[in-house]
């Protein structure tokens, strides 16, 4: 029996706009995460994500169902947000994890002796405020596990899958964003 | 300074994210309620997710009927867009037929006057005077070909009306957008979503895509692409730079 997002799509792509807008309505926030990601700030998230609908109505007739609609639809998206990027030639360089490795190339996190935890330091910061710059600071690539991690609440299967790149990856990924996010925390939380 | 045990870093965000299996997970806690650094990376890393985890990215609630009233604007100006390239076809197409049927005209007249010279020659005054008549009155054949002027015409119009009220079929308006250029943000969404190539860069004159030469073969039976450079290696994969139309 096919299922009820399924039947919305189809209406969708026999030009049925209530349904492309359920459409929009069920994966907004997921894709506003997305761009949220790759763009780091609210406003060019939302720009990207409208974008992004706008292709998704005029192709949604290329959809096939092989994939998730969500994957389809991540995958407008992120190609959305780099071009954007790439456009204002403002593409910074990615990897920063190296500095988090050792002459092994293993992970490595040193913490001052008298540092404060981060607990206390987001106790006394305006929480919300503090993580959203925070984030804003990260690298693309860790900003983009972070929240489909831990704001999205995607599984590491799933953000392998989104991303196309192996659970490994994704494991270390995911450690050394939330290592990089501490440390912007912990200097940004005492300024 | 104190350091987190190497060893553990990634796996105490496993174990935070419940990726762990019971054995490693018991061995993990029992590891961490006796080494302080652990202890206080484990409790850093649980702190900042459940922070996260609580600042749960949202649109306005508007943004749903937001986007569909830009896309209806969109959809209205590219349709205006086309009317008016089609409009110019059918400008064309008139003018071509104008002129088709004026050269009948004239060579149809030429070959009536040699008609009636050689028939004056032969005829009687009052014959002629009849055949004259009969000429002036008989109307000019319109040149037959298949699909004729009027037809044609017709069919213009047709497909103007049709532009016009398309608004609510989506076939139809994928057909009108399929006969102007595609952007290459829109080629992209076709090599990325139908042939599955990931390999692409795009800069502001042009997008450079690799990938093997039965898949471009197939790209190229599709999109009609303004093609700048194409490099085909030994083991059949191929570069390919088109222009990059998004601007224009």
């Amino acid at each position: 029996m096919e299922n009820n997002e399924d039947n919305i799509i189809k209406k969708a792509q026999n030009g049925d706009n209530d349904s492309f807008e359920k459409l929009i309505e069920l994966f907004q926030d997921r894709a506003f995460a997305i761009a949220y990601s790759v763009m780091g700030n609210y406003h060019d998230s939302y720009d990207m994500v409208q974008e992004s609908f706008i292709k998704a109505y005029n192709n949604i007739h290329k959809f096939n169902f092989k994939s998730s609609f969500n994957t389809w639809l991540f995958r407008i998206i992120k190609n959305t947000c780099i071009d954007e990027i790439r456009k204002r030639n403002r593409r910074k360089t990615i990897s920063i994890d190296s500095s988090y490795e050792n002459d092994d190339g293993e992970l490595s996190f040193q913490l001052e002796d008298d540092a404060d935890s981060l607990e206390t330091i987001l106790e006394k910061k305006e929480n919300s405020e503090l993580l959203t710059k925070a984030l804003e600071k990260l690298s693309i690539e860790h900003r983009t596990v972070v929240v489909l991690s831990d704001i999205e609440g995607y599984d590491y299967k799933e953000i392998s899958e989104l991303l196309e790149i192996n659970l490994g990856t994704v494991k270390s990924r995911i450690s050394r964003a939330r290592i990089k996010l501490a440390e912007i925390i912990r200097n940004d939380g005492t300024f | 300074m104190k350091e987190v045990c190497k060893h553990n870093i990634e796996n105490i965000n496993l174990l935070i994210d419940n990726m762990l299996d019971n054995e490693e997970r018991v061995r993990l806690s029992s590891h961490i309620s006796t080494c302080s650094s652990c202890s206080s990376y484990y409790h850093d890393m649980l702190t900042l997710k459940k922070n996260i985890s609580g600042n749960k990215l949202t649109l306005p609630i508007d943004f749903a009927s937001k986007t569909m009233e830009k896309i209806n604007n969109q959809k209205k100006s590219k349709i205006a867009v086309i009317t008016t390239h089609r409009f110019f076809k059918l400008a064309v197409s008139a003018a071509a037929a104008c002129f088709v049927i004026a050269f009948a005209i004239v060579f149809l007249n030429q070959n009536m006057f040699a008609n009636k010279t050689s028939e004056s020659a032969l005829l009687g005054s009052s014959e002629k005077s009849m055949a004259n008549e009969m000429q002036i009155d008989a109307p000019v054949p319109a040149p037959e070909y298949e699909g004729s002027a009027e037809k044609r015409s017709q069919d213009n119009q047709l497909t103007m009306m049709t532009v016009e009220s398309s608004c609510e079929s989506i076939d139809e308006y994928n057909y009108l957008l399929n006969n102007v250029s595609l952007r290459t943000d829109d080629i992209i969404n076709i090599l990325t979503d139908e042939f599955h190539i990931t390999d692409y860069q795009l800069t502001d004159d042009c997008l450079v895509f690799n990938t093997d030469t039965e898949t471009y073969a197939k790209v190229l039976e599709k999109l009609d692409l303004e093609v700048i450079e194409e490099h085909i290696s030994e083991d059949n994969n191929v570069i390919v730079k088109i222009v990059n139309n998004n601007g224009g």
